[in-house]
């Protein structure tokens, strides 16, 4: 029975993913045009601002603690908006770069491809960040550290890649 | 003359259709020299589109029907796997650090899926005929691989920012709905027994024409030509930075 829900499981996700990508509605890239008319202008300076411990601090120490949370958490509302127009900027410059890909030209392709991973490596840190954003806003007054369970992830990754380096030299 | 039943009309239709898609999409690919982009595709489609050519001319009851019908099948299996593994490669660009991704993905989704087939095999219910059951199980573990690279490869897609017009989405889109219907199909035949023989082999003949008519579409109409020449200068390193940056003040190891 285990086995048989498993399945199914399986044929109901692929169903789903695959009409969700089949009609998938983001803004569409066509052309480096497409790109400056529809980005969203984001000032990190104002991003930074919001997410600033020693802000934090002293709005902590000025205000009353219910006007306090109020505040900050309209603080943290402004970031996750942050983060998510620079998720989508992310994802509009992926398919600029995927679409500059198939052009025969070595540099632009090379230029993609950076910029592809660039972007791929700030969107996998964003659920990170929003993490913290998401318990901050539940506990405005959080000042703690979350463990890092990614970064355990990414030594390991990172000794895998070396091991198998050095099987292909010794093989070599 | 004894009037041809609906069940032969529909079975002949069924077979004749996607037989002809899958030669107006050889050339097609042929035309538009994208055989050495789509090598493995390329090489599924010449084979599927072969053995059903060649399996006309047989005699249906006979070895050589069955020899070439399950070695025609069981490398098509192999060569979609390929396909979507290729689909998958053609995507993610030849960065360091992607490959890396791609990589570990791989290597994760292998172990959970060998360990899912460990279950599928540990489940495996007899029925009356026991070579076909095992037959049905062999297809079904591949089926099951099958939807879950598919699964993987789009959610990499969505990822990636594949525009839906791109031909790898329509390539994926082609085997996920065969995969899943197949999948289903086989698991109501050989698991639950709630469809007969006749009613399985016509739901994977009625997905196959559905895939191999989402895989014409995408390579008979014309292609759209996005002229990118440059990409702009933006300011994703300084996005990245701070983001990193207070991944680095909020989390801390232990």
């Amino acid at each position: 029975m285990v086995s048989t829900f498993l399945i199914l499981a399986v044929v109901l996700l692929s169903l789903v993913l695959t009409g969700a990508l089949f009609w998938r509605r983001s803004p569409e890239i066509r052309s480096a045009a497409d790109w400056v008319a529809k980005k969203h202008e984001i000032d990190v300076r104002a991003f930074d601002a919001l997410t600033d411990l020693n802000d934090e601090r002293r709005l902590r120490r000025c205000l009353p603690a219910r006007r306090f949370r109020h505040f900050q958490r309209r603080r943290i509302r402004l970031a996750l908006r942050f983060l998510q127009l620079m998720e989508e900027n992310a994802g509009m410059l992926t398919s600029l770069a995927q679409l500059a890909r198939t052009q025969r030209d070595t540099v632009l392709t090379q230029k993609a491809d950076d910029l592809i991973a660039l972007a791929f490596q700030l969107r996998l840190k964003l659920p990170l960040v929003r993490l913290y954003l998401y318990v901050k806003w539940l506990v405005p007054s959080w000042t703690a550290t979350l463990p890092a369970f990614e970064s355990s992830y990414r030594e390991l990754l990172n000794r895998a890649i070396q091991l198998q380096g050095y099987s292909q030299q010794a093989l070599a | 003359m004894r009037p041809m039943s609906s069940l032969r009309f529909v079975t002949i239709v069924l077979w004749v259709v996607p037989l002809a898609l899958q030669y107006a999409i050889t050339a097609a690919m042929l035309r538009r020299r994208v055989v050495r982009i789509f090598p493995i595709f390329f090489s599924y489609t010449v084979l599927v589109a072969s053995r059903e050519t060649v399996l006309f001319f047989v005699r249906y009851s006979s070895k050589s029907y069955a020899l070439i019908y399950w070695w025609g099948d069981a490398l098509a299996v192999l060569l979609g796997i390929g396909a979507i593994m290729e689909a998958a490669r053609q995507m993610i660009p030849a960065h360091p650090f992607l490959r890396r991704i791609l990589g570990s993905v791989w290597i994760f989704g292998g172990i959970a899926a060998a360990m899912s087939l460990l279950l599928l095999f540990s489940a495996h219910a007899s029925g009356p005929h026991p070579p076909l059951e095992w037959v049905f199980l062999l297809e079904r573990s591949a089926r099951f691989l099958q939807a879950c690279m598919l699964i993987v490869v789009i959610v990499l897609m969505s990822r990636f920012g594949l525009a839906g017009s791109h031909c790898l989405v329509g390539i994926v889109v082609g085997f996920g709905v065969y995969a899943a219907a197949e999948l289903a199909g086989l698991e109501l035949r050989s698991h639950l027994h709630f469809v007969t023989d006749v009613t399985l082999v016509l739901l994977n003949s009625a997905a196959y024409n559905l895939a191999a008519i989402i895989w014409a579409f995408y390579f008979l109409r014309p292609w759209r030509q996005d002229t990118v020449n440059h990409l702009p200068d933006t300011d994703l390193a300084q996005w990245n930075e701070a983001v990193t940056d207070r991944i680095n003040q909020w989390y801390r190891r232990f």
